[in-house]
């Protein structure tokens, strides 16, 4: 079967290519019509021609897809006419009709057209939006307080909260949702006509989308709360997604703006599940993997958990144990990027070498970290939690390149670049292509070095010397050798049986700086096959180019599902803390505070610590769905960092509200069981658009649709 | 005395229509042009602050690009607001790292176009390329602020 | 050969071609005739056919395919091309007034144009005496998608076809 869908414009200078990047990700075949005007008497222009919105043409145009994609939704319940043509749509219910995909639509009671009213189903069991009688149509939602912006503005902050039950697959989520949403900036779930529901759902109906043979099913609903602590309910007629004949009333999917195909957009999971549902087989699955840099690290044992390090490596090692666990389970890898340098450059108290075997750690503290060390290594050898370097030594602890010369460079002995060995440093002082080289001008110490598919013979070469310590310029390949050779030496000390993820090849780099041209090369030489970079991958004279392929080098973009802000904080104070600085706290760093309906009742109301869980939640899935369905990039976060606001004693115990405190008495919450646990049930929800892949399915999976 | 050449190694023919002189260049084949860049720029008054956003001044919006003889720059502008655009470019060496800091400005102007035009602007203007890395800046002098899309394509 | 049961809506996915801005990834081979058809790999020839065939000029505003759909292209893929050049054959009883357009636009990797609307390259009005041939250049080239329009107050067919050169080759 061809999996193809249409998708409904009203115009491309407000289109989110994130719809069509999206469906080329999935490898669906989609084609564009547009809509010329927002009316019932607006003409839709398609390949065929020029049809009346509600015409026999169209219709029959209309047959040849899956389903039928209407991209435009409003934020103004006032509107009198957005997607007015699609009324007639609503009543093409034949076996013959495709299935049609409403997200976030527009149907309010503001709309005064007559041909829109008179052809609006009259059966149709979701109770119309009225602007002057908000409370009497819709539910506010999560809160029903306003944000400073709309909802639907939501991208990688700024989200809203919300956990739904899948009826059907009975199945609890966390993924972002608004059913509709107006200038007071609230999102709002619909009300169910429960009387027009059950004629519906009474009323058989036969269509490849109707699964239960039935003319009107509920979807999914707000979760019922699953403690008693947690205040927001809905009353039993609320509906969050129903399916109304072949036409499914979904919450915002894709926002409207003029947008490139970018990860910004939470949203998308209803995409997904619309297309599932409209039963549209995609030619691709999306693998679902997940990063983290620095799996073996402490922190200094401050404010306000103050956790000594051998607490915090027990959180790791209970968080590991799981990590690794749920990776065999899920048949998935939690690719690690292992803080090596420290062996020969050290910087500071944190980093895995040092952890393990410095003689300034404690005998206790060196064997927690080796506990942790020994799930990695484990974990790496039979494909759970494979490890790569990731050095934060050079660069001014930036990385690759991320300075023009790293003073004072520490390299490893042995092996072909370490000392003693007397190796090349910065490029030669001349370097001519060799088919244009005339004989007997190179100097002795001539090499041909080839970066990309330039070849150049090289003279007149700064070395290292033999010893150990030297400055090092590092925008040369010949730097790039030392460095990532120094590293791999690094992990097989360590244990590891290679540097790059076992079979994946791979490594996410520190500060997402790849380096450029020259370490690429060095890194394909030791056998990569890709690494993280972010778009400025060096001291910022860099700039990875938008394919983000190198001559079969994977550069894959980052996407951090960090809940605090490592500027401004070091490691996440909790859901939210009254006393945690700028970017401490998941709610404030993840700017979901709005009005101030956390913050200003935390300590009195202990529902807010749900709401504030909700939303922490639905804004990490959303991110790292954007990443998963649009850039095929890699998401990641900083496990010790994330992981301090769980209580030591109760590490991997889920989410409680106040049940369940941490060291600062405030609700104790695992980033990790919480994150892995949840977009283990949006994969479950989506099992014919998901499933728990690697990095190597993602780079495999670009290779295929980012050609050409 | 009509034109005749060799065809097939072994029999003489005579230039015509149906026999037309072969001048085809052998192995050779158009190369078709690269898509670089698509992006959404929200143009603002803030100066220095090229396509993808960046104000940091020596990072290139386009690095790589030494096989290309041109850049064609495609916008679609949803404003009229005026702004002044500005093109610079420098080399790199064969391991990416540019020649000296700093830039060659290439060109420097009022960006065309009215309110929904489309404009297309050839990157340099007259003569050849082939630099490795670009950056291109738009700045607003006058008006508010609005979304510029745009496509660049190298052609060899 | 093996029977494959196929529903009403796979066939007609088989049968409906020339979609805009779509990603087929299993693209429908398309004959050369009259109909429209596109050039998305190159010949080894730096000059390539990118269309041709018959067009009905009427009062509206037709592309060279026929349609009046404002967002369809005449042409796609035409990004390597530097210039275009549209020849073509008028027939007609009285001295022959055609009026022409020429728009362009670019879209991005999947297909999806930058914006609304097309570039207007040029306008011009062919005028030749009946059973004439005329050509046009496009001097404006790389763009990815060209629509041709041709207009004529008395109703006439126009033989034409659209090649596109690329100024440089490499081996």
């Amino acid at each position: 079967m061809t999996p193809k869908v249409c998708l409904v414009v009203r115009e491309f200078g407000a289109f989110n290519r994130a719809w069509t990047q999206i469906l080329r990700n999935l490898g669906i075949d989609y084609t564009l019509c547009t809509a010329i005007g927002n009316t019932t008497g607006a003409n839709i222009q398609t390949p065929q021609g020029v049809f009346a919105a509600g015409s026999p043409d169209l219709r029959n145009y209309f047959r040849q897809f899956d389903a039928v994609i209407l991209c435009e939704h409003s934020s103004n319940l006032n509107d009198t006419s957005r997607i007015n043509y699609s009324v007639f749509w609503m009543s093409w219910n034949d076996l013959e009709d495709p299935a049609f995909l409403f997200f976030n639509p527009h149907f309010s009671a503001a709309i005064t057209e007559s041909a829109y009213n008179s052809n609006f189903p009259s059966d149709f069991p979701i109770v119309r939006p009225d602007p002057s009688d908000i409370a009497g149509a819709l539910y506010a939602a999560d809160g029903g307080s306003a944000a400073s912006f709309s909802p639907l503005a939501a991208t990688i902050t700024g989200g809203r909260g919300a956990c739904i039950l899948f009826l059907a697959e009975n199945i609890r989520a966390h993924v972002m949702t608004i059913c509709n949403t107006h200038t007071d900036n609230i999102p709002y779930y619909w009300r169910l006509d429960t009387a027009k529901h059950s004629t519906l759902a009474s009323t058989t109906y036969t269509h490849r989308v109707a699964r239960n043979g039935r003319a009107g099913e509920i979807l999914a609903v707000p979760a019922p709360p699953s403690s008693s602590e947690d205040t927001e309910t809905y009353p039993n007629d609320c509906v969050i997604a129903y399916r109304y004949r072949n036409c499914f009333w979904l919450p915002n999917a894709i926002s409207r703006r003029q947008d490139v195909a970018n990860p910004n957009n939470p949203f998308l999971f209803w995409l997904l599940y619309g297309l599932q549902l409209a039963v549209v087989r995609p030619r691709y699955k999306l693998p679902v993997q997940v990063e983290t840099d620095h799996p073996l690290a402490a922190l200094l044992p401050d404010a306000p958990f103050n956790h000594a390090i051998t607490t915090q490596l027990g959180i790791l090692e209970a968080s590991w144990d799981y990590m690794r666990d749920f990776a065999r389970h899920k048949n998935t890898a939690i690719v690690n990027g292992v803080t090596v340098g420290t062996k020969y450059r050290s910087i500071g108290s944190r980093f895995h070498w040092h952890l393990l075997y410095s003689t300034s750690r404690t005998q206790a503290e060196r064997d927690a970290a080796m506990r942790v060390h020994q799930i990695l290594v484990a974990g790496h050898r039979e494909g759970t939690t494979p490890c790569g370097v990731h050095d934060h030594t050079i660069g001014g602890g930036r990385g690759y390149w991320a300075a023009a010369t790293n003073t004072g460079f520490v390299r490893h002995n042995g092996l072909r670049y370490g000392a003693p060995n007397d190796v090349p440093i910065a490029r030669g002082r001349c370097c001519v292509a060799p088919h244009v080289l005339p004989a007997g001008v190179a100097g002795a110490d001539a090499q041909t070095v080839q970066v990309g598919d330039t070849e150049l013979v090289e003279w007149d070469i700064p070395t290292s010397g033999t010893g150990t310590t030297f400055d090092l310029p590092m925008g040369s390949i010949h730097a790039a050798r030392i460095i990532i050779e120094s590293e791999i030496e690094e992990m097989l000390a360590l244990g590891f049986p290679d540097g790059y993820c076992a079979g994946h090849k791979y490594t996410n780099t520190a500060s997402n700086n790849s380096g450029g041209e020259c370490y690429w090369q060095a890194l394909k030489e030791f056998g990569f096959r890709g690494v993280r970079s972010g778009t400025a991958c060096g001291a910022g004279t860099k700039r990875v180019t938008p394919n983000r392929y190198w001559n079969g080098f994977h550069l894959v973009e980052e996407m951090p599902l960090d809940i605090y802000s490592a500027v401004t904080a070091g490691y996440s104070w909790g859901l939210y803390h009254p006393s945690a600085p700028s970017g401490g706290d998941a709610v404030r760093f993840l700017n979901l505070d709005h009005s101030s309906d956390i913050s200003s009742g935390w300590t009195t109301n202990p529902a807010l610590a749900w709401r504030a869980y909700r939303r922490v939640l639905c804004m990490a899935t959303g991110r790292w769905l954007g990443t998963t369905a649009v850039t095929l990039g890699g998401a990641y976060f900083h496990p010790i960092e994330c992981l301090v606001p769980a209580a030591p004693n109760r590490v991997m115990e889920r989410f409680d509200g106040w049940g369940i405190l941490n060291a600062a008495n405030q609700p104790h919450y695992n980033h990790v069981v919480e994150l892995l646990e949840n977009m283990d049930a949006v994969v479950r929800l989506l099992p014919e658009y998901l499933y728990w892949g690697t990095i190597t399915d993602v780079m495999d999976h670009r290779e295929r649709v980012m050609g050409g | 005395m009509p034109v005749r050449f060799l065809k097939n190694a072994s029999e003489l023919a005579d230039v015509s229509w149906e026999t037309p002189l072969p001048v085809q260049v052998t192995n050779a084949k158009p190369v078709p042009a690269d898509t670089l860049l698509v992006a959404t720029t929200f143009v603002t008054t803030d100066a220095n602050r090229d396509l993808l956003g960046s104000a940091a001044t020596e990072l290139p919006t386009l690095d790589g690009c030494m096989q290309y003889r041109k850049l064609v720059w495609f916008y679609f502008r949803a404003g009229a607001d005026s702004t002044n655009y500005r093109v610079l470019a420098r080399a790199t060496d064969h391991n990416g790292a540019p020649l000296g800091a700093g830039w060659q400005e290439l060109a420097t102007g009022t960006l065309p176009g009215n309110a929904n035009s489309w404009n297309r602007i050839e990157i340099p203007s007259t003569g050849d390329g082939y630099y490795d890395q670009y950056r291109i800046e738009v700045q607003r002098t006058a008006g508010s602020n609005y979304l510029l899309t745009s496509k660049i394509v190298g052609v060899r | 050969m093996s029977a494959e049961r196929i529903t009403r809506r796979e066939m007609l996915k088989r049968l409906i071609v020339a979609p805009i801005g779509a990603a087929v990834l299993t693209t429908l081979e398309v004959r050369q005739a009259s109909a429209a058809t596109m050039q998305p790999y190159y010949a080894p020839y730096f000059v390539a056919v990118l269309w041709e065939g018959r067009t009905r000029c009427d009062s509206l505003w037709r592309s060279l395919k026929g349609d009046v759909v404002a967002i369809l292209p005449t042409v796609q893929g035409t990004t390597p091309y530097d210039r275009l050049y549209w020849t073509g054959y008028a027939l007609g009883s009285a001295p022959v007034n055609v009026n022409m357009r020429v728009l362009a636009r670019a879209v991005d990797h999947n297909g999806v144009p930058l914006g609304n609307g097309w570039r207007a390259i040029g306008q011009a009005t062919i005028q030749t005496p009946p059973q004439r041939w005329f050509r046009v250049e496009i001097p404006e080239g790389h763009w990815d998608e060209y629509r041709l329009e041709v207009r004529s107050a008395t109703p006439r067919l126009v033989y034409s076809r659209v090649i596109a050169s690329q100024g440089y080759w490499k081996e």
